[in-house]
């Protein structure tokens, strides 16, 4: 019955084609907005992750960087670099805030680091020094790039004009970018010598989990320290929060799309093969004998679909970043099988009209012609 | 000989009271086994009806239709299609092959369907398929066949599965009369060489000299059973069949005269 369903499905081409292709773009549409979502997600944690911070120290009931304001003392600082299994504690001052980059405003991150402390700085330099100089920045690659700008040409950051002596990669993405000035040179424009985190490097053999609790407590609980991954995924989550609404809406439409798509199709082929269904009817077959024809031929579609549908998020996500830098596709487990969960329920509604087509086909009408 | 299929007293009725139509009218019939029964008569004289009434697939308003020792117009709806499967053979006018399966795949998937693997189906198919002179078709699709070839696909698609009886639906409507010919005594053969009951329903007067016994059906009910189709005698001395052909081939020649006159 399944290799039936096959060839129902590969005897007309251009059907065949309509329907799998329908199939694709319908759950392309579930996949990619979530893909990009989830790159943004990445590329909003890039700082994060390529920070090589075991633990992030933060003010008390502050967990992410994104929209947050965090005030932590030096205080605060030193009582996390003397805690049980902590190498050092780097201090970085944090805000979002627009630069003037080649006559244009670019929203970024501003963070303020220590050259002299081993973490805060940006890891993934590819032009020019993290030894940063007063009134020296660092600017992200791609921002550079579009605003034909290089190493020694000038910005504004925080209303000063800075120099940029050295260039990162991949800290820019859909929203803003990350720039990076001297600690010193953020404390004087601010007027404070308050620090947004601290940065700490854990010991080998520590758990940086446990370090966590320990610091969180310690501290009274004025302080909120979380390990790397954790502050990450609430900085992902924040994302994901601000765009689940949209997301859903997405979901909906191409849940609808797919199911429409694939429901016409089935259904049509049904009515069109209803004299050949009905001569196996005739023959013997029993009615759950054609629903497997009908299921086969859903399922075929819809695996088809979906398959073609993440092959084209995959290359989207290759190809994307060539032409726009700052757009990221992350295709993740989690996306897949929300599709495939949706191929499945398409699947499954979709078949039902066609299922109750065969079950009313009335066998004898073959000897009527 | 014990029949293959007994029919007793059957009737049908379709709708009720001022509408009510009686397509088949007290019917009785036995069939032996080997047997070749041609059943004829004028459009609307019942014998698609009866056709279905005898292959299960229209339960009959009253009368018994017995298939062995299955009483198949008292058996459940459900237990039907296995029936019609392993016991019954259908050959329908129009071929009806699945269009988007090979000739050897249109045979197995019946036998798959009484519950053969593929393989088994796939080597039983061939086998049919070879005895009957279509090995050199096997991977051909219905569309590429002609209509000799593929009535003999249907045919070997009937026989795949083993049945004591062979429905035919008006066989050689759709063939030339070589091809007719052909298939008709194909059908024979395979009744007597295999001992498996053959009822056909047919317009073609071409065919009745195949067959064991013509029974002919009019206003749903059999007017009238001889033992050969020839030795059935008008007063005239012709049989009524060949009146009825006559019949035909005039009214045929009528509508080929106006056809001429109007162009």
């Amino acid at each position: 019955m399944f290799y039936l369903a096959w060839r129902n499905l590969a005897q007309s081409r251009t059907q065949f084609s309509m329907g799998v292709g329908g199939v694709a773009l319908a759950l392309l549409l579930m996949l990619a907005l979530d893909a990009l979502l989830a790159g943004a997600g990445e590329n909003l944690v890039a700082y994060i992750n390529q920070s090589g911070a075991d633990v992030f120290v933060a003010q008390e009931g502050v967990k992410n960087m994104h929209m947050a304001a965090s005030a932590i003392t030096p205080r605060d600082v030193s009582l996390a670099s003397h805690a049980a299994g902590v190498v050092s504690a780097s201090p970085i001052l944090y805000t979002t805030s627009t630069i003037k980059a080649g006559g244009a405003d670019v929203l970024s991150y501003i963070i303020g680091f220590d050259p002299d402390e081993p973490l805060g700085g940006p890891q993934q330099v590819i032009a020019g020094t993290t030894a940063l100089q007063e009134d020296e920045a660092i600017i992200d690659e791609t921002v550079a790039r579009s605003r034909g700008l290089g190493l020694g040409d000038e910005v504004e950051i925080l209303g000063e004009t800075f120099t940029i002596a050295g260039l990162t990669e991949g800290l820019t993405n859909l929203v803003n970018s990350v720039t990076f000035i001297r600690l010193r040179d953020f404390q004087r424009l601010s007027g404070s010598d308050a620090v947004s985190y601290a940065l700490l490097k854990v010991k080998p053999g520590y758990d940086p989990g446990a370090v966590a609790v320990a610091i969180t407590t310690r501290n009274d609980d004025e302080v909120n320290a979380l390990t790397r991954p954790d502050f990450a995924r609430e900085e992902r989550q924040l994302v994901q929060d601000m765009s689940v609404e949209l997301l859903n809406i997405m979901n909906l439409a191409g849940l609808l799309i797919g199911l429409a798509v694939t429901a016409l199709a089935l259904y049509t082929s049904t009515l069109h093969k209803r004299q050949e269904y009905g001569v196996l009817k005739a023959i013997g077959a029993k009615n759950w004998q054609l629903y497997k024809v009908v299921i086969a031929q859903a399922v075929l579609s819809l695996t088809l679909g979906a398959g073609l549908a993440i092959g084209l998020v995959w290359l989207l996500g290759l190809a994307l970043p060539l032409v726009i830098p700052n757009i990221a596709l992350a295709l993740t487990g989690q996306a897949v099988i929300r599709v495939g969960l949706a191929a499945l329920l398409i699947g499954v509604i979709a078949a039902l009209a066609p299922a109750w087509q065969m079950a009313r086909l009335d066998p004898a009408r073959v000897f009527r012609g | 000989m014990e029949p293959i299929m007994h029919v007793q007293n059957v009737t049908r009725r379709f709708g009720s009271g001022s509408t009510e139509v009686i397509a088949v009218r007290d019917v009785s019939l036995s069939v032996a086994p080997g047997e070749v029964v041609l059943i004829m008569g004028p459009s609307g004289s019942g014998k698609t009806t009866l056709l279905s009434m005898l292959g299960g697939l229209l339960k009959p308003s009253s009368g018994r239709i017995q298939i062995g020792p299955d009483e198949i117009s008292a058996m459940d709806e459900r237990r039907l299609p296995e029936v019609r499967l392993r016991r019954i053979g259908f050959i329908f006018q129009d071929f009806n092959l699945l269009s988007a399966l090979s000739c050897l795949d249109n045979v197995a998937i019946v036998a798959q369907l009484a519950g053969l693997s593929p393989s088994q189906a796939r080597q039983r198919a061939r086998q049919l398929l070879e005895q009957l002179g279509l090995g050199h078709r096997l991977s051909f699709l219905p569309e590429k066949l002609s209509g000799g070839e593929k009535q003999r696909v249907a045919i070997a698609r009937a026989l795949v599965n083993r049945p004591d009886l062979i429905m035919a639906d008006e066989p050689t409507a759709n063939l030339d009369s070589q091809h007719g010919h052909e298939i008709m005594r194909l059908l024979r053969r395979i009744a007597k060489e295999e001992q498996r009951s053959v009822i056909i329903v047919s317009h073609d007067q071409r065919i009745k000299d195949i067959a064991d016994r013509v029974l002919w059906l009019e206003d749903g009910q059999f007017k009238d059973i001889v033992d050969r189709a020839d030795e059935w005698r008008l007063p005239g001395g012709g049989s009524e069949i060949d009146a009825y052909q006559w019949l035909c081939e005039k009214t045929s020649n009528i509508v080929r005269l106006a056809a001429g006159v109007v162009g």
